[in-house]
């Protein structure tokens, strides 16, 4: 008892000590190459002392007794799942990246995996289509829609848009647009643009000779005209410096979320040769 | 390989992957496997969490339920869902446990006894079962703490709930609902039920009846305000035994308005206000030769009280220091006595302070509180726990600490005492593998021990060993066991104490496959090394648990358990008047909206 008195004492007269601990949590869904390169661009920017849990390396994982004994400043949750659970707790803040269906929680913000629309009606502009053929998920995209919609009031753009709930209507979606459209706007929204689905897309640019714009690499070589994708290394620098905000002590809830701010735009000079399309790279 | 690949299966979600292949098509480049159950731990105190997943597996009714599962715990008495029942905690009596919902005792004054069978399991989003004394934080926790964490409003829905029920034998049913929400920065989670039987065993029907309310506001910058209101109320037949039979009517109501408020970047206070009622009266018939004679014993308690509690957070260390106080009574009588057996109150005052800093690898929390304690003199508990990270998933961790436990309110004698010292080893490095072992020896002294010739204060050590071990998935399968010696003896070389469980064996066996179809098989085994009351407990006792989740649209989902009870009939009791029952079904639905 004399003892535990004395330890007790010893230990609280030698406060402040220098600790170790770290400031930042990140939280990762699993090993993935988009994801480690965010990671690399978060750690680039934001200095702060961290550590990394990927949770694919454990069956269960239990966010809530992470923070409260590591007690974090904050957690970086890359990828869905990670966001998730990194939600589920509500004593530490959250900021988010590489989740495309982040749910809006008062305690998180990030960057999201979507470029502002804008950008795609820039590209549509420049590639002189007028009627843009949009297939998307309400539950999904609803809300980007709605934003996009507004941006296209103030350009030449005219959205066509067909609402899918289930991943087999596409093609049917698609089939309905014969005709009414110069372009199609592929989103990356996991009903309209699904395996057995997205064949449909290229098969209608080929038959109606209309381009398609998309939101990665991958679909430039099946028959996608432009593709203006995210820049995973810059997401990571961009929440890097959120997060150096958030430490520095600026509250999350006053930070809004952000789209990607660099967008890299590549084209399939095949596609666009054959559509006779002016070109758009190096935007 | 193949036991890689169904691992990560199991860990990542079909909707990651469908988003990954959105952008990377087929070439997603996912290197990964699961190599550990779980992250080891990096708390000094030997700590056991159960979350509502784990409760679910269980079809668990009552907290007894979720506690009869846990490695270091030994249940009693399990009978009929909700009828009370006693355990110990690494041997520790029940009275020496302080259990806690939002914060909030649940153990009478009279006696420190919680009565975890009245706890409904709905509302529950978590337990964190603490073992070894923890007066550092809490004061009167000698044997360990069992903390009830409340499920909070649904943050993505206006509108969300739950409705159940299930049926079995004797008419044992338990019914419940659940309504929970958010609008705007208003969020609401309310939950109730029934549950009812006819008694599985002679005089052990139960009648109850529990709701459950949180409302919580979330202020500017940061801060939050949180209403809770638990009531908990109905009838439950104890035992028959020849001629006497004992039943008791329970009635307990807790609530608590608490706020939270980020006062500067590094430093967050929150206040609670606490006021808590139990009333209780205990029947106990005798029918003799045609005459029936019935002895009661009435119990009326409260608590009133509140607390504040500041937490400093920067680079160097985590300080928590805080004040709590509660005005108790306690008035106890009986029919046979004209005079109260116990009337008394007392101020309680509690002041404590903790702090963790990080060094390297090493974690070191030293704690301490001091008591004043109205009734049962001054106490000052101290502990220390430090933690050794030998790598980012395995962790050496040492606690030791002083507590005591305030046995009643009726004796200013009744402060039972007790040195713990806790060390134990954790990792999940080796491979498919999560395991745990803690040694620890509680000496507990002034323990109060009724002899012939009255009352007696004994010093009792309990030294033991407790071991967890956990697999990854394999053919979607998880194996867990738990196994605890306990050796407990009168002084540090006196005789055995009997009563106290020797071996628990705790095993479970849970499938869950990704069609959402989930079974869970327990096996349960305590040598009580009692023989002198006619308990019988050679046997394991399992049980299995079904159900199958169905999903109609995002939101909507029915899912069909049913739970088969000590399935080889099995004998698991340490006195002859609360045996166990036999194999029993129960059939039930739960909706999800």
């Amino acid at each position: 008892m004399q003892f535990l008195r004395f330890l007790l004492l010893a230990l609280l007269l030698l406060i402040p000590l220098p600790a170790f601990g770290y400031d930042v949590l990140v939280l990762q869904s699993l090993h993935e190459k988009g994801y480690e390169e965010a990671v690399n661009g978060f750690k680039r920017e934001c200095r702060a002392s961290m550590r990394r849990v990927v949770l694919s390396e454990y069956a269960e994982a239990d966010v809530t007794r992470i923070t409260r004994e590591e007690h974090p400043k904050l957690i970086v949750a890359v990828g869905d799942r990670a966001l998730a659970l990194a939600q589920k707790q509500n004593s530490t803040p959250v900021l988010y990246m590489m989740a495309l269906n982040p749910k809006p929680r008062r305690w998180s913000t990030g960057v999201s995996m979507l470029l502002d629309p804008s950008r795609y009606l820039s590209v549509f502009e420049a590639l002189g289509t007028q009627k843009v053929g949009v297939v998307y998920d309400p539950s999904r995209s609803g809300a980007y829609l709605k934003r996009a919609q507004a941006l296209a009031a103030r350009t030449r753009v005219d959205l066509v848009l067909r609402e899918v709930r289930a991943a087999k209507e596409t093609p049917r979606m698609l089939q309905s647009l014969r005709g009414k459209v110069d372009a199609l706007w592929m989103l990356p929204d996991a009903t309209a643009v699904s395996p057995g689905a997205t064949e449909a897309y290229f098969l209608f640019s080929q038959g109606e000779r209309v381009p398609v714009v998309t939101f990665a690499d991958v679909y430039l070589t099946m028959g996608g005209a432009v593709a203006l994708t995210i820049d995973r290394f810059d997401i990571g620098r961009q929440l890097g410096e959120m997060a150096q905000s958030v430490l520095e002590g600026k509250p999350v809830e006053e930070i809004p979320p952000e789209h990607p701010r660099r967008a890299i735009t590549k084209s399939n000079d095949g596609v666009v040769r054959q559509l006779k399309l002016s070109s758009v790279t190096g935007r | 390989m193949l036991f890689l690949i169904i691992a990560v299966s199991q860990a990542r979600g079909d909707e990651e992957l469908r988003s990954l292949e959105l952008y990377n098509g087929d070439e997603a480049e996912i290197v990964s496997g699961s190599r550990s159950p779980r992250p080891a731990s990096q708390t000094a105190e030997n700590i056991t969490v159960v979350t509502s997943e784990d409760i679910l597996a269980l079809n668990a009714h009552t907290l007894a339920d979720i506690l009869y599962a846990v490695a270091g715990v030994q249940v009693e008495m399990i009978r009929t869902p909700g009828a009370s029942t006693n355990f110990k905690l690494q041997g520790a009596n029940f009275n020496h446990v302080l259990v806690l919902i939002d914060n909030v005792p649940l153990n009478t004054l009279s006696e420190n006894y919680p009565d975890i069978a009245a706890v409904p399991v709905q509302m529950i989003e978590r337990v964190e079962i603490v073992k070894g004394a923890a007066s550092s934080a809490w004061g009167n926790a000698l044997g360990g703490v069992i903390n009830v964490m409340t499920k909070s409003p649904d943050q993505e829905r206006a509108i969300g709930g739950m409705a159940s029920g299930s049926y079995g034998k004797r008419d044992t049913a338990d019914l419940r609902g659940e309504l929970s929400g958010t609008v705007d920065s208003f969020g609401y989670y309310l939950s109730g039920g029934k549950l009812r039987s006819d008694g599985l065993l002679a005089n052990n029907g139960v009648d109850k009846d529990n709701f459950y309310g949180k409302l919580l506001y979330d202020l500017p910058n940061g801060g939050s305000l949180a209403l809770t209101t638990w009531l908990s109320q109905g009838f439950n037949g104890m035992y028959q035994d020849g001629p006497v039979s004992t039943s008791q009517n329970t009635r307990y109501l807790i609530s608590t308005l608490a706020a939270s408020y980020q006062l500067t970047d590094h430093l967050r206070l929150e206040a609670a206000a606490v006021a808590s009622e139990t009333e209780g009266t205990l029947f106990r018939r005798t029918d003799l030769q045609g005459v029936s004679k019935t002895l009661t014993v009435a119990l009326d308690e409260s608590r009133v009280g509140g607390g504040f509690k500041l937490s400093w957070l920067d680079e160097l260390q985590r300080v928590v220091a805080g004040v709590d106080y509660e005005h108790v009574a306690a008035q106890v009588s009986s029919s046979q006595i004209r005079a109260d057996i116990l009337n008394r109150d007392a101020d309680r005052f509690g002041v404590y302070l903790s702090d963790t800093l990080t060094l390297g690898r090493f974690a070191v929390t030293p704690s301490a509180r001091f008591d004043r304690t109205g009734s049962g003199g001054d106490h000052f508990s101290p502990s220390f726990g430090v933690t050794y990270a030998l790598t980012d998933n395995s962790i050496l961790r040492g606690y030791t600490a002083t507590g005591y436990s305030l046995t009643s309110l009726n004796r200013s004698d009744s402060t039972e005492k007790v040195w713990t010292s806790q060390f134990g080893f954790e990792s999940g490095d080796l491979p498919y593998l999560w395991v745990k072992g803690t040694l620890f020896r509680n000496d507990t002294w002034d323990v109060i021990a009724p002899t012939a010739t009255g009352i007696t204060k004994e010093r009792q050590l309990k030294q033991g060993v407790e071991l967890e071990a956990k697999t990854l998935p394999l053919y979607n399968t998880s194996l867990s066991v738990g196994y605890t010696f306990i050796g407990a003896t009168l002084g540090v070389n006196g005789p055995v104490i009997k009563g106290v469980p020797k071996h628990t064996v705790n095993i479970g066996l849970r499938y869950q496959d990704p069609s959402h179809f989930r079974g869970e098989l327990t096996g349960h085994y305590v040598d009580w090394n009692e023989a002198r009351q006619g308990g019988r407990y050679s046997d394991v006792i399992w049980d299995l648990h079904l159900r199958k989740e169905m999903h109609y649209g995002e939101k909507v989902s029915l899912e069909p358990f049913v739970s088969v009870r000590n399935l080889l009939n099995g004998h698991q009791y340490v006195y002859r008047v609360y045996q166990n029952p036999g194999r029993w079904i129960e059939l039930g639905v739960r909706c999800n909206f």
